[in-house]
Parts: structure tokens; sequence; C-alpha cells
């Protein structure tokens, strides 16, 4: 049995060998199809994966502010209620929002220096200068990719027209890091107060309140979060947003952003398909004679179908070998252009940091499912049709 | 020995083109023996050939092979049926191109549990005999029709069947080759093989131990 | 000759794979044990800190959304539960300058 299906190995990678063309069209197709599928995959696990890990420290509970259906700002008050609330450990107020140069969008957060959840200054990923100071007014910290525009640096000042149309200045006192980018890179940090002046918030307002469960053990951790959440939305005109809606959210997004691109590889999986059948049904006289010639020769249908399985295998694995090695190199070792602005899609600004990837073991196996599936069915399909013919008609049917 | 009884085959049975191409055909092929099919193109040789070596089903009658009746092997007994014990040689030759000689006539090999390498100095003598000895590394579209042939014969035997069936095997065959192809046919008769020929030439027929002439898909005597 | 060959790109290809999935998984699971500040400071990746508004990030790509704006008859999911960046009204007028130089003085 063992000689037998090595023989039956052997012939097979014989005609692989010998139908060149359609080896060579069909496995770089799949390569294609491999390379882009690979590339999204690791770059979308890589992205919610990263939004997964951060949000082990995000605060468990984001409480915002709802008018008419859209996002306002909160009262500051609500803070002091959600503190008495059984399970609460603390609620820190943040003051955030958008803004632009030009066309370029960038986020400016206002931090609680407070805030006991808030690290050691000198903790901080910076280039250079260093990190806000609860003594300091008007001074920011910004991300590379907004230092880069701008031409900013440590030490200089920048002059911007805030919410009501005021020129405010604040001083560049430290520039977060490249590797950082993917949290920083287009972002101006300044303390609470500042971005309550910056953005005009009222005093008795803040973007959102940002609510730490107590510590409890992980069995109990959903269900005190539901708890809490139950009980503050019971405030009036507020919305709660959990860590699973967060993540929810971005998985939603990169899911729906990379199957976009996801489209490009379908069309090019499907076109292999046509192509391969084509060729071993309507086109391939060759291949159907040489399955009649076989069974005179006393191949049964069941070894045609293995030499066929097995040339789809082989042809399946070095596809989807070559795909995933490009899939990788691609998002690794060039950082995945086109597809990282794609998935992220910063507008204009295009920080500069190494995209978060994760190579799988799930979209590996994946992968090489995908390429080998569908030339499985698109070759031992026909094959299988033709080996059930009597021999004598396949060969003078394809000679014909 | 072989024997075929009632054989029949119709082609597109119930609809618009039907054809009968063989009717009733009743032949008998002994061990030891070279029996011979002759009649003109057309007549139905290559289809009662088929169906005799089972590479075609009959529409009735039956093949019995030392009293077994294969036609009602299911497919993958006849797949059995005719590796074990059956050796083709075909009129269009049919060699797989882009393979060499030896490759060719190893191919029969790949089906049975058996390491072709321990096949390939017997593979190699049987080319010498056939006189291909030195074009054994040769590809199929550097030898000639004739040669080609040889090839197949080899082919057909290297797995030493019991029955060769040999379909109008020097139609493309030059003089030389067919008559080293003969010269073999008749060793192979001394060993002992059953041996099926359809022919329209004369040289093949005047070896027959038996001959039956065919015309119109019917077997005449 | 050839076969072997093909097969022995396939067979380093597959390692190098192989090993990528690996350090992969070292590499997050070592960031899954290592507090990273910035997660902490900011709870999101910026990327993502306005993600209920996925308009203001991309709006070459959610262009379908933004082509309604945030106007009556013009529901876009996004919209209502996002900030509605459309109106944010920073006039985009930034400028740097030393920290010695004269200041430039407040507009009217």
């Amino acid at each position: 049995m063992k000689s037998r299906f090595l023989n039956l190995l052997n012939y097979a990678l014989n005609c692989i060998q010998r139908y060149r063309v359609r080896t060579i069209v069909i496995l770089v197709c799949l390569a294609i199809a491999a390379t882009l599928f690979s590339s999204v995959s690791f770059l979308k696990d890589g992205l919610v994966k990263e939004g997964e890990l951060s949000l082990k420290y995000a605060p468990d509970l984001t409480v915002q502010g709802i008018s008419a259906g859209r996002q306002t700002y909160i009262e500051s008050r609500y803070a002091g209620i959600i503190q008495t609330i059984p399970g609460v450990r603390t609620v820190a107020e943040r003051i955030w929002g958008y803004g632009n140069i030009g066309n370029t969008l960038l986020v400016i957060v206002g931090v609680d220096l407070e805030n006991k959840a808030v690290n050691p200054a000198t903790a901080y990923p910076l280039e250079s200068g260093s990190f806000l100071d609860s003594q300091y007014n008007n001074t920011v910290v910004i991300g590379k990719a907004v230092a880069d525009l701008i031409g900013a640096k440590v030490g200089n000042v920048l002059t911007i027209l805030t919410e009501s149309n005021q020129a405010r200045q604040y001083d560049v006192i430290g520039v977060f890091n490249s590797e950082s980018s993917i949290y920083s890179a287009d972002m101006i940090l300044m303390n609470k107060n500042d971005a309550r002046i910056f953005f005009d918030v009222p005093d008795n307002k803040v973007t959102d309140l940002l609510v730490y469960t107590k510590d409890v053990d992980i069995l109990y951790y959903s269900a005190q979060v539901n708890y809490v959440a139950r009980e503050i939305s019971e405030l009036p005109n507020i919305r709660v947003l959990t860590k699973d809606v967060l993540l929810r959210a971005q998985e939603t997004t990169y899911g729906a952003r990379s199957g976009f691109f996801s489209i490009v590889w379908y069309i090019v999986l499907i076109s292999v398909a046509i192509v391969a059948f084509n060729q071993t049904v309507v086109v391939g006289h060759e291949s159907k004679f040489e399955v009649g010639l076989l069974k005179a020769l006393g191949f049964s249908t069941s070894d045609v179908i293995q030499i066929r399985l097995i040339e789809s295998a082989i042809l399946g694995v070095i596809a989807g070998s070559i795909g995933l090695a490009g899939g990788i190199f691609y998002d690794t070792v060039l950082n995945a252009p086109v597809l990282r602005d794609f998935m992220l899609g910063w507008a204009v600004l295009y920080p500069n940091f190494v995209v978060p990837t994760y190579i799988s073991g799930q979209t590996i196996l994946l992968t090489y499912v995908i390429t080998a599936v569908p030339l499985l069915f698109a070759t031992v399909i026909p094959s299988w049709i033709n080996a059930t013919v009597d021999p004598d008609i396949a060969m003078r049917g394809a000679k014909a | 020995m072989i024997e075929a009884s009632n054989l029949t085959k119709i082609y597109n049975q119930g609809k618009r083109y039907e054809v009968e191409a063989v009717t009733d055909a009743n032949v008998v092929a002994k061990s030891g023996a070279i029996t011979v099919l002759v009649g003109p193109s057309g007549c139905g040789k290559t289809t009662l050939m088929s169906m005799i070596g089972q590479l075609l089903t009959p529409t009735k009658g039956k093949v019995l092979v030392e009293n077994e009746d294969i036609t009602s092997f299911s497919d993958g007994w006849k797949a059995v049926f005719r590796r074990k014990n059956v050796g083709f040689v075909f009129q269009h030759i049919n060699l797989l191109p882009n393979l060499n000689a030896i490759e060719n006539v190893m191919i029969p090999l790949l089906c049975h549990d058996v390491d072709p390498a321990e096949f390939r100095q017997p593979a190699l003598q049987l080319l010498e005999q056939l006189g291909l000895g030195e074009r054994a590394f040769f590809r199929v579209e550097q030898l000639s029709g004739g040669q080609q042939q040889r090839v197949a014969v080899a082919r057909a035997l290297i797995t030493e069947p019991k029955i060769i069936i040999a379909d109008e095997p020097l139609t493309f065959v030059d003089e030389e080759s067919a008559k080293t192809i003969i010269d073999f046919f008749s060793k192979l008769r001394d060993e002992g093989k059953t041996i099926l020929i359809s022919t329209h030439v004369s040289n093949i027929a005047k070896l027959a131990d038996k001959t039956y002439s065919m015309k119109d898909g019917r077997i005449l005597s | 000759m050839k076969g072997r060959i093909v097969l022995l790109v396939v067979v380093v290809l597959m390692i190098y794979v192989s090993f990528s999935c690996l350090i992969s998984e070292i590499s997050w699971a070592t960031k899954e044990k290592t507090p990273y500040s910035m997660r902490e400071l900011v709870g999101l990746p910026s990327l993502s800190i306005g993600n209920l508004s996925p308009a203001a990030r991309n709006p070459g790509l959610e262009v379908f959304c933004t082509g309604l704006y945030d106007v009556p008859g013009g529901y876009c999911n996004y919209f209502t539960l996002g900030a509605s960046f459309i109106n944010f009204t920073m006039s985009g007028n930034i400028t740097v300058s030393e920290k010695n130089e004269e200041p430039i003085p407040e507009s009217p």
C-alpha cells in the first residue's frame, strides 16, 4: 500500500511538471490570492489584538452624553452620582476632541494628571522632552506625525485657534517616539483644564466620564460591570460604553475594511477555480485522454482521483506557502503599504510605525484551506467524471 | 483462455444517432496461441477488442476468462483484472508525451504495490529485446512511429500479463519495426500467453493459430 | 532534480512561515504580560479613540456616510454614534514659533 501511494505521488508530481503552463498559471493566481488573504488577515488580527490589549487597561466603562441621538458633553456632576454606585472604584473626567490642520485630522486629548490611573511621567515613550506636569498649564506633548507635519520640536510654541476662535499658545515640552505611534501619532496631549479651554467646554461638563470598577475575581467581573452599566443607564441622556462594545466596534470596523479588501482575493480565487475547471473539463483533451489511458493500463477510478487529489494538494500547499510567506513579508518587512492606509485610514496624516500583525496558526491553516479546497473541487470533480467513463470512450472522445 | 459470447455494442442506444457497432460476436482465444481478428476498417474490430479487454462495457453478452465472467465485475474489479492480467497495445500507440521511453514502459507499475525501481532493469531488457536498448532514455517525440509502437509493446508486457490484446498494432509502423513486433508476438505465444490481435494486414494473419473475419460488426467465421 | 529544488523551496517557505508564527505568538504573549503606559493613558490605540466615528478616521473609505453629512434625512449610523466632526469648527490655522519670538497677537 505504501509503495502504491508513493507511486501515485510520484506520478502526480510528474503531472505537475508535464502540464507546466497550467501549473504556473494556477500557482501564480493561488499565490496572489493567498498573499492577499494572509496579509489582510494578519494585519486585521494584529489590530484587533492591539485593541484587545489596550482595552485591558482601558476604563471599565466610558460614559458619554447623548442629545438628539448624537454624542454631546456630559455633566460633571454625574461623576459624583456614579461614584456612589456599588462596585465603582473611581470615576475620572476626560476632555478630548478632534481637530484638523488643513485636511489633516488629529486628536486632542486632555489628561487628568491627578488620575491614579496615570503612570509616572517617566513611563511614557518620549523621543524628546518630558511629559506633562500638573504644575504647568499651556504645555503639550505631541505625536511624532504631528511634529513632522508642522515641523515642531521641543521648545517650540504652537499658536492654535481654539474652538472659540481664540489664538492660544502652547509650549511643546515633549514629542512621543515612533514606537508609540499607533497610540500617539496624531495626538496633541495637554492637561484637562487646557483642553477644557481649548474646546470651550463649559465648567460643569466634560467629554466623557471614565469609570473604573472594583477589583473582583474574573468570574464576577462581567456581572459587576453589567450591573454598574445598568445603574448608570438609568441616568438621563447618557450612553454607556463597555469594553465589549468598544472591542466589537473595533472588530466590526476592521472586519468591514478587511472585507472590502477581501473582495479582491475572492475574485482571484474564483478565477483560479474557473481556469482549473476549464482546463480539466472543457479544454483538457490531454487530461481526459490521460485518464482513459491510465484506466486502460490498470489504474482504478480511485487511483485517478487520488492522483488529482495529490496534485491539487501539492499545488495548494506550494501556492499557500508562497502566499503566506509573501503576506508575512509584506506585513512585517514592508510594513503593509497601501493596505495599512486602507485599514487604518488616517486621512492624510500617515504615522510611521510598525503595524501590529498577528501571525496565528489559525490564519495559516485557513490560508492553506482556501488555496487547496477550490482547486480540489475544480480538478477532482471533472477527473472523477472522466474516470467513471469507459476508458475506450475517454480516449476516443479526447482524440475526437 | 478467453471466451467472448454474444457481445453486442450499441452506441447512443435509444437516441437519434443509434449505432450498432458490434452484433452477437463470439470469439475464443486460447492460451499459447495467437488469435487474429481481420476485417476492413470500420467493421467494429476495435470496439470488439475493447469489450473483450473491458475497456468498453458491452450492451449485451459476456466475456469469460478462465471460466470467470469478467463482464459482471464492478469498475474497481475490472481495473484490478486489467492491472494483473492484461497488456494492451493500441492502434494509436498512446504513449504519454513529455516522458521518455523507459518512463512510459514503467507507467503500468505505478498502480501496483511495488517499487518501480526494481523493474528498471527488466524494462531496459524488454526495450533491448525490441531493439530499443540505445533509445531507452529518448523522449517519445524523439522516436519514430515504429519505435513508439515498440515502446508500447514493452509497456504492455512490463507487468508480465497473461493476456495481450493488440488492436491494429502495425498501422503506423515501419517494416523493420513490424518484423520485430511480429517476432516478439511469436515468442510470447511460445511462452504460453493468450494473444489477441486485430489487423487488416496480412503478415500478422499468417501468424495466426485461429483467425476470425469480421464485417459490419459481425463475425463471419 | 527540478522537483527536489521546488520541494526544498517549499520546505524553506513553510519553515519561514512557522517560525514567523512562533515569533508572533511569543511576541504577543510577552506584550500581554508587559504593561504599557500609553495604553493606560489613552485607553485605546489612538486610531480607535474615535472609533465610534470611523468617518473621522477615514473619510475616503466611509465616503458613503460622509456624503450624507449629519443633517436631517441624511441619517447615517456612524454619525449618530460619533462626534459630528464635519461641524467641528477648529479653523485649522496653527503656527509654530520658537519660544523666544514675539507671540502672535490674538485675533480680534
